[in-house]
């Protein structure tokens, strides 16, 4: 049994950031892609996530960390067998800034389950300057549409066997 | 109930109804098919029993000499922290949803008593993946109590998560790698540590055969397709019990090797084990898993020959 092919379709969210707040990173308005239940079910998967500021991608701020979790149902038929999260700086960068390989499982209860943890720099262009250890390059997220709009595309794409 | 004993002593209602089975067997120590639960001393012979400290818990044998550098118990109690301190939140839902009850994050301890769980695939080579090393290999699994001593999470850190890194801000090092992190609710029926202890593991294996248990027993992780949570304690019995498959024949089978899951089921060896499995690593690239020899991936259900 080996990998096939990479199924052929993936969730691309792009994350608009919105509100702004005086560093200029702000919460973010969050796409409805990522919250209508129906965009996950219809590929049998549920998302069971929660952040904060309610956005899937946060970004709080240059020198802060950005963490993002989440839980991934897989019901019905449980086919997949890896999944991988990218999150990639849109804008200037375009560089992958998080990632995470994790393997679904059945959990205690017999779900099929996989479960996701990432954390990231971000700022709203290259920076090393506010950096307190010096080792830390925070890669620019956006802007797309200006400076108070910082974006991250996160990517999560799932593996099966055949 | 301390956090560390957490359901310890007075096993949920399937070890109650196993007790009640035992009765039948040959040689059992269960008398009168009344529903009789053995102590832990009363399950107890050989190396078990010389293991079995004054307070009635076995003193666990330390993690094995593995091929790559590992946590200790108490460093993956630290990331286990981390974890849920960093992730906790997001999480949440999942959370409650498996616990079936609110959690207050900020007021769970974890249990004095971290258990290790042996992989039952051979070493990967240091060159392989780092995230699938850590994913296949072995596991630290740690159990969360909440202000009442009753068990609220289960969480499981790869052995070989060294990477994981903090800064001195208290941020993740960006070369930590999370793959294999992996937290769950436990049930609030069920009133137990996830896994078991070890304890209740021999209490349950003596009870449901009529016979003592001879090794201090020993953590093994399920095959591919499960997560670390559904490890299962591989107890030995002082010599073969009798014992019928739950499903499908239905017929008997003699062993002196259990295995007793999350909630005190008992398991044996499947029959046909594979040899190797095969676990992706990016697309179109994989890695061969070799089974040890003698650790099983697939079991089968059994009660007693006598229900």
């Amino acid at each position: 049994m080996k990998i096939s092919r990479i199924v052929s379709w993936s969730v691309l969210l792009l994350l608009t950031g919105a509100c702004i707040d005086s560093d200029g990173m702000g919460s973010h308005l969050c796409d409805p892609v990522y919250w209508d239940p129906s965009d996950w079910s219809r590929y049998n998967l549920e998302l069971v996530h929660r952040e904060p500021r309610f956005c899937p991608v946060g970004i709080s701020g240059p020198g802060e960390q950005v963490y993002l979790a989440a839980s991934i149902l897989d019901y019905q038929n449980p086919d997949f067998v890896t999944s991988t999260v990218r999150v990639v700086a849109a804008g200037w960068s375009n560089l992958e800034v998080g990632g995470d390989l994790q393997y679904f499982d059945y959990d205690p209860y017999g779900t099929w389950v996989v479960q996701h943890r990432l954390y990231y720099y971000a700022a709203t262009q290259q920076d090393v300057s506010g950096d307190p250890h010096g080792d830390e390059i925070r890669y620019a997220l956006g802007p797309v549409a200006g400076p108070d709009q910082p974006t991250a595309e996160v990517l999560v794409q799932y593996y099966w066997t055949q | 109930m301390t956090p560390g004993t957490a359901g310890r002593g007075r096993l949920f209602v399937p070890l109650a109804l196993l007790a009640l089975t035992a009765a039948c067997d040959p040689g059992s120590r269960v008398s009168g098919g009344a529903p009789v639960e053995l102590s832990i001393t009363e399950a107890v012979a050989g190396s078990a029993e010389a293991n079995l400290s004054p307070d009635g818990l076995f003193q666990l044998a330390p993690p094995l000499n593995a091929a790559h550098p590992q946590l200790t118990p108490e460093r993956a109690v630290e990331l286990a922290n981390a974890d849920l301190r960093v992730f906790g939140p997001n999480l949440l839902p999942y959370l409650e949803r498996t616990h079936g009850a609110p959690i207050a994050l900020d007021h769970l301890t974890p249990s004095p008593r971290v258990y290790y769980a042996v992989s039952p695939w051979q070493p990967l080579p240091a060159t392989a993946d780092l995230a699938v090393r850590q994913a296949r290999g072995p596991f630290f699994l740690v159990t969360y109590v909440g202000p009442d001593g009753k068990p609220v999470l289960s969480s499981a850190v790869p052995a070989y998560a060294t990477s994981v890194r903090f800064r001195r801000d208290g941020t993740y090092d960006p070369q930590s790698i999370l793959s294999g992190f992996y937290v769950v609710g436990i049930s609030r029926e069920w009133n137990a540590s996830l896994p078991i202890s070890p304890e209740d593991a021999v209490v349950a294996a003596a009870s449901a055969t009529g016979l003592r248990v001879r090794e201090v027993p020993e953590l093994v992780l399920p095959g591919v397709g499960y997560k670390p949570q559904w490890s299962r304690w591989r107890v030995r019995l002082e010599r073969p019990a009798s014992l019928r498959r739950a499903t499908g024949s239905q017929d008997e089978v003699r062993t002196d090797e259990l295995f007793v899951g999350p909630r005190g089921d008992l398991y044996v060896a499947a029959a046909r084990q594979p040899q190797a499995a095969v676990a992706p690593v990016r697309q179109g690239e994989t890695i061969r898993l070799i089974r040890r020899t003698a650790a099983p991936v697939e079991f089968e259900k059994v009660i007693p020959a006598s229900k």
